[in-house]
């Protein structure tokens, strides 16, 4: 097995509507930050991954298919992934194991979503009446997570205003709402009870783009490269008897499986800094809890006590996270290449001080699919 | 690099509305589940090896992986618990008719292990409706049922035969009876 090694990471600016580019063009942006950072050029990648959500968010079926060029795909491997909002993370895998495999020695893997194109809540309610979008179909297990943990409710609004500041540290970040309080999270209207508009996640344009390459890539690289320590996948069904949809048994085994790999006995010391999908408040403390990290009603605990801030002892998404950008497609690949930057050294005005061992997490579908990994600053 | 452009042009939006149909054939389970539903019953399909009743049946046990048939045919009350809800906001997308907030609950009927899915609450205000609160069905007069909704990918909805459920006035079921079947 060959090590994998992060050597180039870009990003588009967020926003709600990009509309002085195309998709192939917002794409290409990524692409070429990523290739700059790694100091190369489209000539030098062996094969391109691409992912976004489902085709009905943009309403452009098989993107893919137009892209190729626009990638620099023509006359290359060209492969689409989808596992619903946790294919940017997949996507970041399924680049990684090309390289982990040895079947290439420099990959581009790409994930975006243009939502202004489209209406997500459109595609997911299938062009019909009575859609109750991602938030209404998680909110049931959001008020399930309170239920059982006795958390307060203020914990939601917490989590809300920390991310929102922390994206104004991110140039790359869509929200800044940088005068959050408290108080305007809980005032802020009502969308899927118990989560507040402010809770929820914004609509974004733009994508990310990664270049990985093998040891010897890691070794040459022009800039400090991130190590790919530890990849998992699960997936469950969306529902059966028994099904516990606020820890979901995947996600639980996806952890226990990267930590196993990476050697990781006590993930809440053993990490510095985690990037988890958490496009509504709640879903903070539900990953601390359903990824192991935190035990049985101790995840919202960690919340108020600050543990989740930059300055913490465990930071959860110092870039601001889902929360304050989420061009749905890109957010798993976001997390992944946050992660990656954070043990780099190169996450700017919201690095970490120290961070040397990072958490990648993405979850996408009825929360039934799981994309976990572990970058580190030195290969081990 | 200049990555967002300040100039704002118009762009040309031409309306193009395109109405797709689709017409799905039912699995015979789904068919068998559709007609009782029309006539008032409420049957599931009991998994001989593990014992859980699901409603509407899908002709096996996705958890023990064996089929299931006729002969494995249950009926269920029409009454049951209210595993978990929210209500939701219309964000007023393309199609979308509801304009007020409206509910969304999951419902494990008594004799069943599945929960029903995106059920609505009726006779009670939004805030009052509770996790583990028993309710029964209302439902449409016989004339009125439709099997609209009901689908081979089946998210366990009753179509348009039980408009909503209301509560029963017994009390709260204790969070044990329901925590395993939220949705």
């Amino acid at each position: 097995m060959e090590r994998c090694a992060v050597v180039g990471i870009g990003q588009t600016h967020f926003k709600k509507t990009r509309d002085d580019v195309t998709i192939a063009g917002l794409i290409r942006e990524a692409v070429d930050r990523a290739l700059e950072d790694a100091e190369c050029t489209i000539a030098d990648i062996d094969a391109v991954v691409i992912g976004k959500a489902p085709d009905a968010f943009e309403g452009i079926i098989q993107p893919e298919l137009f892209l190729a060029d626009a990638l620099g795909a023509a006359g290359k491997p060209l492969l689409r992934v989808h596992t619903a909002g946790s294919v940017g993370g997949s996507t970041f895998v399924v680049g990684a194991h090309h390289i982990i495999t040895g079947i290439h020695e420099r990959v581009l893997a790409v994930a975006w979503e243009k939502q202004s194109e489209g209406n997500a809540q459109w595609g997911l309610a299938g062009g019909r009446s009575g859609g109750i979008g991602a938030g209404g179909a998680f909110a049931p297990w959001m008020r399930a997570y309170i239920h059982q943990s006795g958390a307060p409710e203020y914990i939601g609004w917490q989590v809300a205003v920390k991310d929102r500041l922390n994206a104004v540290k991110n140039p790359y970040a869509h929200l800044k709402i940088a005068d959050i309080t408290i108080e305007k999270v809980k005032e802020s209207p009502m969308l899927w009870d118990p989560i507040r508009f402010l809770e929820s996640c914004p609509s974004s344009d733009g994508a990310c783009a990664v270049v990985l390459t093998n040891e010897a890539g890691g070794r040459r690289a022009p800039r400090p490269p991130a190590w790919v320590e530890a990849l998992s996948v699960r997936s469950e069904l969306a529902q059966f008897p028994g099904r516990n949809p606020v820890k979901p048994q995947a996600g639980v085994d996806c952890a226990h499986d990267l930590y196993r790999q990476a050697g990781i006995t006590d993930p809440r010391s053993q990490i510095d800094v985690a990037e988890l999908y958490v496009p509504f408040s709640w879903y903070e403390p539900m990953w601390l809890e359903g990824h192991d990290i935190a035990g049985p009603g101790e995840g919202w605990k960690m919340v108020d006590s600050g543990e989740t801030e930059i300055t913490g002892s465990f930071p959860v998404n110092p870039s601001g996270g889902v929360l304050s950008t989420n061009a749905i497609g890109a957010s798993g690949m976001v997390r992944f290449a946050e992660a990656a930057l954070q043990v780099r050294g190169q996450a700017g005005e919201h690095q970490v001080d120290g961070a040397r061992t990072a958490l990648a997490q993405a979850y996408g579908g009825a929360a039934q699919y799981f994309a976990l990994g572990i970058l580190r600053a030195e290969p081990t | 690099m200049t990555t967002t452009s300040g100039d704002k042009k118009e762009n040309l939006v031409m309306e193009h509305l395109v109405s797709l149909t689709y017409h799905e054939k039912l699995t015979p389970t789904l068919n068998r589940f559709v007609d009782e539903l029309l006539a008032g019953r409420i049957v599931g399909h009991r998994c001989p090896s593990c014992s859980r009743v699901y409603v509407p049946p899908k002709g096996y046990c996705p958890l023990c992986v064996v089929a299931t048939g006729p002969e494995n045919e249950v009926q269920c009350r029409d009454r049951g618990i209210v595993t978990g809800f929210t209500i939701i906001t219309p964000v007023a997308y393309y199609g979308q008719k509801e304009t007020e907030p409206f509910v969304y609950a999951s419902v494990l009927l008594d004799d069943a292990d599945s929960p029903l899915g995106g059920q609505d609450i009726v006779g009670i205000p939004h805030e009052q409706i509770r996790m583990g609160m028993r309710v029964r069905a209302v439902w449409k007069p016989e004339g009125e049922r439709t099997v609209e909704g009901i689908s081979n990918r089946g998210w366990g909805g009753l179509g348009s035969v039980v408009e909503a459920f209301e509560p029963t006035g017994e009390p709260d079921a204790a969070p044990e009876e329901y925590m395993e079947h939220i949705f």
